[in-house]
């Protein structure tokens, strides 16, 4: 397991962390390229179904990435999001699967550096979960 | 202040909604009316079509609620209407305000006390259905008037709206009754308290039965994905259901994919996406009523598990399902200071 390579989905906001990644990019921050980053329009258009489809897909772990609080375009998106999260790491807990594999962070377009930390914090985070076994399962 | 009448309930019944429309005091009411062996929700407009009412046959084939939904999608009622509902009907009928599904002008509402009913489709099944034996809630919390009828000799009415009580007024006098009152709240609550027990235990032995993938596939093993649990639950209202929709269409190869990483890929495909799904879209005003369980043809007992999922959800949020229409739906609204540990380090 020591060369296990988790595959990780990141749900990022158009508007802050999206330019958060291509700021690390043009600043030569490494993150780890476990990263497979999907822009959206805000945190708060993400449906829960595309996080559990993720992790029913073979991803090891999911981040969505969304503006600070109080700076989201849409004026709440981002906070409606994090009730949609809490809620499906609530529901993950009642059904004994693994919750510590769904992320939120707050990463705004200047934070390049936090975008850089937060993958390689994730990335290990999920490497020591090992792989997840919800993208192996018959039953989808 | 109590409006009472007296004898067989059925027959009491029929009293106050005969007096009603011959008072000309309604235009027409809803409520369950026999169907051979079981009853089902109808709307009737005269005195005389009261005579097969059947409000205390402990059976619930569908949700009043969600015929509440069709019945004022095109417009509101024009007249007086008054609709008897059990109390996790009354509690769905109170999210399905909040969603906006219910024009309410010109309807009164009657929550019924309820001590359970039977499987619809096993009725010889002598006994009440699971959710019923862990509901919390006998008696309702909300409407314009409460039928209480537990633990009593007959039918009693009380006003808990304004609406309500002009409706009662119109009848004739009201009593004050502190006798009943007590003797009905006593019986409420000890049956409360007998299923608040049961239902601890109901929490701590679904959890042992579901957790882990392991256990949640064998759960929904027999799964057939027709959706008949979503189709019935009276708070999935949408018209095209998200996981009906074309999100859920994949091309040949992303199924190949999707199989090289298993052993097998089971057919039909997104089961479990479907029910987490849902829930993570509606639990929370889940009022378990386990209609989902009662309309599914394979048996797995999906209105158990929404019940178990939303007991945690709802102590998470502090929000009870149906109980005080002024209480936000959890998810159209937030706190910029909650949850402080989601979203940060
Ligand atoms: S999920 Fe099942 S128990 Fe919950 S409200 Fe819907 S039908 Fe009733
Ligand atoms: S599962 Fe979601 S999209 Fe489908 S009917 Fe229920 S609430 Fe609507
Ligand atoms: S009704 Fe039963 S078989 Fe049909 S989708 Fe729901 S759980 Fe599956
Ligand atoms: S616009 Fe970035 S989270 Fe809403």
């Amino acid at each position: 397991m020591d060369n296990f390579e988790p595959k990780i989905i990141g749900f990022f906001c158009n508007w802050c962390t999206s330019a958060a990644a291509d700021l690390a990019g043009t600043s030569r921050l490494h993150y780890p390229s476990n990263i497979r980053p999907i822009r959206v329009m805000c945190s708060g258009s993400v449906d829960m179904s595309y996080i559990l489809r993720s992790l029913f897909q073979g991803a090891d772990g999911v981040i969505i990435g969304g503006c600070h609080p109080g700076d989201c375009h849409y004026v709440n998106g981002n906070f409606k999001a994090r009730r949609r999260v809490v809620l499906l790491k609530n529901i993950m807990r009642s059904l004994g699967l693994e919750e510590e594999r769904v992320w939120l962070r707050w990463i705004s377009a200047s934070e390049g550096k936090k975008f850089a930390e937060t993958m390689n914090e994730i990335t290990e985070k999920i490497k020591a979960l090992g792989p997840n076994k919800m993208g192996t399962l018959n039953q989808t | 202040m109590i409006k009472q009448y007296s004898g067989d309930k059925e027959k009491a019944l029929r009293t106050f909604i005969k007096e009603l429309f011959e008072k000309n005091i309604i235009n027409a009411a809803f409520l369950p009316i026999k169907q051979g062996e079981t009853a089902f929700p109808a709307l009737i407009t005269s005195a005389e079509a009261v005579e097969t009412s059947a409000l205390f046959l402990p059976v619930m084939p569908v949700s009043s609620a969600t015929q509440l939904v069709r019945l004022t999608h095109e417009e509101p009622l024009h007249k007086t209407t008054i609709a008897f509902l059990r109390p996790c009907e009354m509690r769905a009928a109170v999210e399905l305000i909040k969603l906006n599904q219910i024009k309410t002008d010109n309807l009164i509402f009657v929550g019924v006390d309820c001590e359970g009913t039977y499987d619809a489709k096993d009725l010889e099944k002598n006994d009440i259905r699971e959710v019923c034996k862990i509901c919390e809630f006998p008696e309702t919390l909300t409407g314009d008037i409460k039928l209480a009828h537990l633990g009593l000799d007959s039918i009693y009415l009380t006003p808990i709206s304004n609406k309500g009580q002009d409706l009662l007024e119109k009848t004739g006098n009201l009593e004050d009754n502190s006798n009943i009152e007590k003797e009905h709240n006593d019986y409420i609550e000890k049956i409360k308290k007998e299923h608040l027990l049961l239902k601890e235990t109901f929490l701590k032995e679904k959890y042992e039965e579901v957790k882990g993938l392991e256990n949640l596939q064998k759960y929904f093993e027999t799964c057939i994905n027709c959706h008949n649990c979503m189709q019935q639950c009276p708070i999935c209202y949408c018209h095209e259901c998200f996981f009906d929709s074309r999100a859920f269409y994949f091309k040949s190869e992303q199924f190949i994919t999707s199989a090289k990483r298993r052993e097998a890929l089971k057919f039909p495909t997104d089961t479990l996406l479907f029910h987490i799904g849902r829930m993570n879209h509606m639990v929370l005003s889940c009022v378990n009523c386990g209609l989902c369980e009662q309309a599914c043809p394979m048996d797995i007992k999906v209105g158990q598990l929404f019940t178990y999922v939303n007991a945690h959800a709802r102590d998470e949020f502090g929000y009870v399902s149906g109980k005080n229409i002024e209480d936000e739906l959890p998810l159209t609204t937030y706190r910029e200071d909650e949850f402080k540990n989601v979203g940060e380090k």
